[in-house]
């Protein structure tokens, strides 16, 4: 059972134009705690947009209309900063003057230096990185980079997680294990999710949102 | 791989590092006493000593020091504080648009019209004259040629900030800025924070051999010194050059000792800003990752400042060129009056006689090296394309960079004196020679990045087609790189037009170029005769750029990708 009201992300007749002219039509769905919603839809059919539109990262040239409201408040107009919405991009973006505690460091408040150093530790421990605080970015592998990458994004507690086809860098047997390791600390976060993708196998469970038709669609025939 | 890297290094060593390293010995042997030409067979230290106690040796290092640190650092700060605060608002396009137009124009042009600008006599005391100042006639102010080299400071801040913002947006292309910044704004940083924690670390060594190259240039420029720089005492570059070209022959010693301090004071300044960088690099370790400041509204002012800024910068810029073409064209110009009450273009005309063998010289000096250079870089590009020779390591740079970063006064008594001993000295091909070893760099530099970039596959397929190397080279590769092609001949062109030490020393008096000619002018003869040369120094270049742009537009109209 989905828990109630306040860490539920909503979304109500949202929708991306271009000059007048609609990307998708408007969609209005809404994610609880710890659930992930898939958006799948064809290319070009505005999946990053729906995604920039949420994290408030749209282009200008763009227009919004609909809400979208978190933790019972609503972001629409408000600066990135302000909303609490974490971004995983395909690419990892680790800082690469930073080494990997200081790109987890990066993401932690101001704070006691010990306790800070201690919640990197554990967050490295629970990826499987245990000792990896002094390594050089450069060094590390794609699926370690891609795990670094997500413990920051997690590390910084957004109250919503937005995930632009993070996989699709990965190969194939990457993916299957960064995919688990993204599910997981979903549920173990409770945080609620919302990842677009173009690959079928990025769903967990059966249902997606199909952004062309707007609506919930289930991968069974 | 080995053997090919190794290859490199030496064909890289024998074009860019040989004829530094050369003239370099060649300054260092008179600098301690050796010779032969003028009766120096003995090591002796005399001359250096006499450096030092030469009268004005002191006064002039330290406007020297002075002057170049506070323009550099300045044109830095205010280089990146730009490009932090104008980042993707209104004025990023303006920025970003005017900065090419702003670098065409030569140090030296753009000096003498800024000379023009800022006089006690020059347009911004005419309009403000009489009714903001009072003045009806100039006042008896020392603005240009002032004894603190804050004239020099200034231009060279004004010519050097566009420099700056263009390595910056060139280093901006190297990764994902927007894409980092969105990450950092996700994490609670204000845009200021996620710059200077993020951004600047990443951009900082890309700019770092931009930087010395300023810096080296602010401290041993003589052509702008002699123009916009204090006289007596003139900065030590401007010394070490009177007394290269001083009656008394036996001050080539003195000339050639204060040449080899000047590059010891390059070198101790670069390597005290090398030191200044690990020192901050270690101590802000761990401010970096502090975490982000409790969110405030960014401040409206910093951006309102910083167009105020980029307007000021660009206004300056626009006015020194415009003061030159205003004086070109004057034939009366009385005191407080904003224009000249009367105008023609005699002054034209009359130049055009004195003008015509510097014009000639300058054109085909800058033509030849500028073609030379293009045909080495495109083979040594190519060849490292073939091979797959990584480029951006940094002792290659730094190999291309060295002509660049030793000062030109350092070595140049030597390459002359070399000449000399072969009677090569005085000729045209000489001159040329010279200045391609400067524009060579300039050449590789803008081409690399593009030329390296072409897919490899058109040229294989094009080879498999026709059957020839050669053939797929000229009428597909060439072709297809035509727009970089011209675009890097233009620079190269440019840089050699704007020579000026290369020319005085190694054309031995018989070479007249108009950067020459315009100096002398400057420091004595009519203002509007004086603007005429300048503003010569930078149509040749300006129009050798316009064809750049136009000739691929006309000889690919129909083809949008070229």
């Amino acid at each position: 059972m989905p828990e109630a009201s306040n860490k539920v992300f909503s979304v109500d007749k949202l929708q991306v134009s271009f000059e007048q002219h609609a990307l998708f039509p408007p969609v209005s769905f809404s994610i609880a705690s710890g659930e992930l919603l898939v958006v799948m839809g064809p290319s070009g059919c505005g999946k990053s947009s729906l995604l920039a539109a949420i994290a408030g990262t749209l282009a200008p040239q763009l227009s919004l209309a609909g809400s979208v409201r978190l933790d019972g408040q609503s972001v629409n107009g408000m600066p990135i900063e302000q909303r609490g919405i974490g971004l995983q991009y395909q690419q990892d973006l680790l800082f690469p003057h930073l080494n990997v505690a200081g790109n987890l460091l990066f993401a932690l408040s101001r704070a006691d230096k010990k306790l800070r150093l201690q919640q990197v530790k554990d967050a490295l421990v629970s990826a499987d990185l245990e000792g990896f605080e002094n390594r050089d970015v450069a060094t590390l592998s794609g699926g370690q980079r891609a795990r670094v990458s997500l413990l920051r994004t997690l590390l910084a507690k957004p109250k919503l997680l937005l995930l632009d086809e993070p996989f699709s860098r990965l190969d194939e047997e990457l993916r299957v294990d960064f995919r688990r390791f993204v599910f997981s600390s979903i549920k173990q976060m409770g945080v609620p999710a919302l990842l677009v993708t173009h690959d079928r196998q990025d769903c967990p469970n059966d249902v997606y949102f199909d952004l062309a038709q707007a609506k919930k669609t289930s991968l069974k025939p | 791989m080995l053997y090919r890297k190794l290859l490199l290094i030496f064909v890289g060593g024998l074009l860019f590092a040989l004829p530094v390293l050369l003239g370099l010995l060649a300054t260092w042997l008179p600098a301690i006493g050796y010779l032969p030409g003028l009766k120096g067979s003995e090591f002796s230290i005399t001359a250096l000593q006499a450096v030092f106690a030469h009268p004005s040796t002191y006064s002039s290092l330290s406007l020297s020091v002075s002057s170049a640190l506070i323009a550099t650092s300045a044109a830095f700060v205010l280089s990146q504080w730009l490009c932090m605060s104008l980042y993707k608002s209104a004025l990023w396009s303006l920025l970003k648009h005017s900065i090419a137009p702003l670098l065409a124009v030569p140090h030296l042009a753009f000096a003498i019209g800024f000379a023009f600008l800022i006089a006690p006599s020059g347009w911004l005391m005419r309009w403000l004259s009489p009714a903001l100042t009072g003045f009806d006639i100039p006042p008896d102010w020392l603005i240009v040629n002032d004894s603190y080299a804050i004239s020099l400071s200034v231009g060279l801040i004004l010519k050097e900030t566009p420099f700056f913002i263009l390595m910056t947006l060139s280093a901006l292309s190297h990764f994902d800025h927007r894409k980092t910044l969105q990450v950092a704004a996700s994490l609670r940083y204000s845009h200021t924070q996620a710059w200077l924690k993020l951004i600047f670390p990443q951009l900082y060594p890309h700019l770092r051999l931009p930087l010395f190259a300023v810096l080296s240039y602010s401290l041993s420029v003589v052509d702008v010194a002699i123009v916009l720089g204090p006289n007596a005492p003139a900065t030590f570059a401007v010394l070490i050059n009177q007394w290269f070209n001083h009656s008394d022959i036996n001050y080539r010693f003195l000339g050639a000792a204060g040449a080899s301090v000047m590059l010891l004071l390059v070198i101790a300044l670069i390597a005290f800003i090398y030191a200044a960088e690990k020192l901050i690099k270690a101590q802000s370790q761990s401010w970096l990752v502090v975490g982000p400041k409790v969110f405030h509204k960014e401040a409206i002012m910093g951006m309102l400042l910083a167009k105020a800024w980029l307007c000021l910068v660009l206004l300056m810029s626009f006015l020194s060129v415009l003061a030159l073409l205003v004086w070109s064209f004057s034939r009366q110009w009385r005191f407080p009056d904003a224009l000249p009450s009367r105008w023609s273009v005699k002054y034209w005309e009359k130049s055009w006689q004195q003008l015509l063998e510097p014009l000639q010289n300058t054109a085909s000096i800058g033509f030849v090296s500028a073609a030379l250079a293009l045909l080495i870089c495109i083979a040594i590009l190519q060849w490292q394309a073939v091979y797959k020779i990584p480029v951006q390591r940094s002792w290659w740079l730094g190999l291309l960079y060295l002509p660049i970063l030793v000062p030109q006064i350092s070595f140049l008594f030597g390459i002359q004196m070399l000449l000399v001993r072969f009677h090569l000295e005085g000729s045209l091909a000489s001159v040329i020679w010279v200045h391609l070893i400067f524009v060579l760099p300039y050449a590789y530099l803008t081409l690399s990045q593009v030329y390296l970039q072409f897919d490899e596959r058109y040229l294989q397929q094009a080879t498999i087609l026709c059957q020839s190397k050669w053939r797929a080279f000229f009428y597909v590769k060439l072709p297809m790189l035509f727009k970089p092609l011209a675009f890097s001949f233009a620079v190269a062109f440019a840089v050699s037009v704007a020579q000026y030490l290369p020319s005085l020393y190694v054309g031995a008096g018989r070479i007249n170029t108009v950067t020459l000619e315009s100096v002398a002018l400057a420091s004595g003869a009519d203002a509007r005769v004086s603007a005429v040369f300048a503003l010569w120094q930078f149509i040749l270049p300006l129009l050798v750029y316009i064809a750049a742009i136009i000739i691929p537009q006309i000889c690919f109209k129909n083809r949008r990708e070229l």
